[in-house]
């Protein structure tokens, strides 16, 4: 509610300045023009307006008094990979139980891996597996897995190439191997398309393809933020390769195999496909009531839903 | 409530409303001194405008924070969107003030009325689904290229500079124009000879401005340029993929953890910053000489 009333003064102080400045300014210079904007722009602050204390009003009856999930009061943070299914299943468990409170922040695995053991969160997030560091300086910490995650190779669906080794890969990113004929396809050049640095789908081909021959991704890639650009550029290119969290492939682009594996949810289940990772939610010893009603959501029906939702795969 | 009343209070607001902008610059540019710059004193203001190599979260060795490929790629964008988009604002700005019948320039300034309109993120998509495939294959490379990003901003930057260089070519006296045709000088001899050096100091503003813009400006590039943070090979290359210091922000500020990774985005964004108040400055001063000497 007070958030909703901050951005209420916003919008009024923002409109008032708006007001005030075009007054001053430009008072010879396309009037017409202007005053229409003004009008325009006030019949929407007045719909914006209208329609936000309506929402506010729709969601304010609190129902159900006998919950006794109403005092869940939960702090989570940690890595952004995760951070979609600890938001979204915030959300919804907030809805369901009114008054119960869940503050969701990033800050990445290591962060969230930090923060709980040393207290400041009562549920870190992390897209990796615990370090041996981290599980040894805390040997208290329990993960529990939330969701699983794949990341496909995908190159352009008229690209002949529909198998690569991790070796072919592995060339192809470190900048040695540059043309597609090198490994089976066409004599043209390879587009190497890769994701930024700390992106968690770019972590986790680091981690399965890079790591081993501990080598860095070649500088002279394309960088594309998120993965639907990442499946545009792919799907805009026939030179292109790019690598894509599952849920993202679609018949634009095409999956390769690896090491003769397709990347399918039951291949990274089963854990024979090799670029996958498994998505932990960390408490600090057994988890305590709240904490255990808040996983129990997330594993539940509901949670691996919305894991699915998010475009990752249900652990359960 | 007497009019004087009422006077003092719109004053009172009017004041509020132009100190809170002072207010929100001071805020920002302590916010980001305060989160940059402890890093780029530890770092080196010199190793980090000047290094090479990009590489925060290093799967080998030390991480390196060095922006030079990128304040190379901000400038070589914002440099060929002007190189671009000059000669077509100022075609514009003159057929406009001294050509154009009425009914001509009501539409055409609609048009670029309209052209403000377009939110970058949609110029930034069009770029990314049209024009990126037709440099690829018309011209070469990957598509992904400063040109791309110089193409998208010189669309964005038109307006302003049509807008800025028009006024300043109206603002030339009428009686320079009426003394040049007097003399017997045919009208493109008048407006290359008279209207626009009498017009200069504001057209270079108007260019110096539009360079500010292109360099500040974030989502459209970003979509087309490819974001590699290394220099064209070679320098003059086109082609090449590119990554602005804008983009470096935006594309690693999500997942940046806070320490040496998230500080040194800031720091990118004090370089930034810096950058920007300079050309302002020069342009205002720019345009102050017009003022003073114009008319």
């Amino acid at each position: 509610m007070t958030c909703r009333f901050y951005i209420f003064i916003g919008i009024i102080y923002i409109y008032c300045s708006a007001y005030l400045h075009s007054v001053i300014v430009d008072m010879n210079k396309m009037m017409l023009i202007k005053s229409l904007v003004q009008k325009n722009m006030l019949i929407l602050m007045l719909a914006v307006i209208s329609i936000s204390l309506l929402v506010s009003g729709c969601t304010d009856n609190t129902a159900g008094t006998d919950d006794p999930l109403t005092d869940v009061k939960l702090q989570i943070a940690g890595s952004t990979t995760v951070l979609p299914v600890a938001e979204e299943c915030a959300r919804v468990f907030m809805e369901k139980h009114p008054g119960s409170r869940i503050d969701v922040s990033g800050g990445g695995s290591s962060h969230g891996v930090k923060a709980v053991a040393d207290g400041t969160v009562d549920i870190g997030c992390a897209s990796r597996d615990l370090k041996s560091s981290e599980s040894d300086a805390h040997p208290g910490l329990v993960p529990h897995g939330v969701a699983k995650d794949g990341v496909a190779v995908t190159v352009h669906p008229s690209n002949p190439v529909t198998d690569l080794t991790i070796e072919q890969l592995q060339g192809i990113y470190t900048g040695t191997t540059t043309n597609w004929k090198d490994v089976g396809g066409t004599d043209s050049k390879i587009m190497v398309v890769t994701r930024e640095e700390g992106s968690g789908t770019r972590d986790c081909f680091e981690q399965a393809v890079m790591k081993p021959i501990k080598a860095e991704i070649t500088d002279h890639g394309i960088i594309q933020d998120s993965n639907g650009k990442m499946r545009a550029t792919v799907a805009g290119s026939a030179q292109a390769i790019g690598f894509l969290s599952l849920g993202y492939v679609d018949s634009d682009v095409r999956a390769v195999r690896l090491d003769g594996i397709e990347p399918t949810v039951e291949s990274v289940v089963d854990g024979s496909y090799a670029i996958s990772r498994t998505l932990w939610m960390i408490t600090n010893g057994n988890p305590d009531s709240a904490e255990q009603a808040f996983l129990d959501f997330v594993l539940g029906d509901e949670g691996q839903s919305i894991v699915e939702d998010v475009h990752f795969i249900p652990v359960n | 409530m007497t009019r004087q009343t009422r006077e003092r209070i719109i004053e009172a607001l009017l004041f509020a409303s132009a100190v809170s902008a002072v207010v929100i610059v001071l805020l920002i540019m302590v916010f980001l001194f305060k989160e940059g710059a402890p890093f780029l004193l530890r770092y080196g203001i010199h190793t980090f405008c000047l290094g090479m190599d990009w590489n925060p979260i290093a799967m080998t060795g030390e991480p390196s924070y060095g922006i030079f490929p990128m304040i190379v790629g901000s400038v070589y964008i914002a440099a060929g969107s002007l190189v671009l988009a000059v000669p077509l604002g100022l075609g514009c700005a003159v057929f406009l003030v001294e050509i154009a019948p009425p009914w001509a320039e009501a539409v055409i300034r609609r048009g670029i009325e309209l052209l403000v309109g377009i939110p970058s993120v949609v110029l930034g998509f069009f770029g990314l689904v049209l024009l990126v495939p037709l440099i690829r294959d018309s011209v070469g490379g990957f598509g992904f290229s400063i040109l791309a990003g110089s193409v998208i901003l010189a669309i964005m930057a038109l307006p302003h500079i049509i807008s800025i260089s028009a006024d300043a070519i109206t603002a030339v006296p009428e009686t320079y124009k009426q003394a040049s045709l007097a003399l017997g000088a045919t009208r493109w001899h008048t407006i290359r000879n008279v209207i626009l050096p009498a017009a200069r100091s504001g057209i270079v503003a108007a260019i110096i401005l539009g360079m500010g813009n292109s360099i500040g400006e974030t989502m459209a590039v970003l979509m087309v340029t490819g974001n590699s943070a290394i220099l064209p090979e070679p320098l003059y290359d086109v082609l090449d993929p590119v990554r602005t210091m804008t983009a470096n922000i935006v594309i690693e500020m999500n997942y940046a953890a806070p320490g040496d990774h998230q500080q040194a985005l800031f720091a990118t964004g004090i370089v930034l910053f810096v950058m920007v108040a300079i050309l302002n400055a020069i342009s205002h001063r720019a345009l102050k000489s017009r003022m003073e000497g114009g008319r």
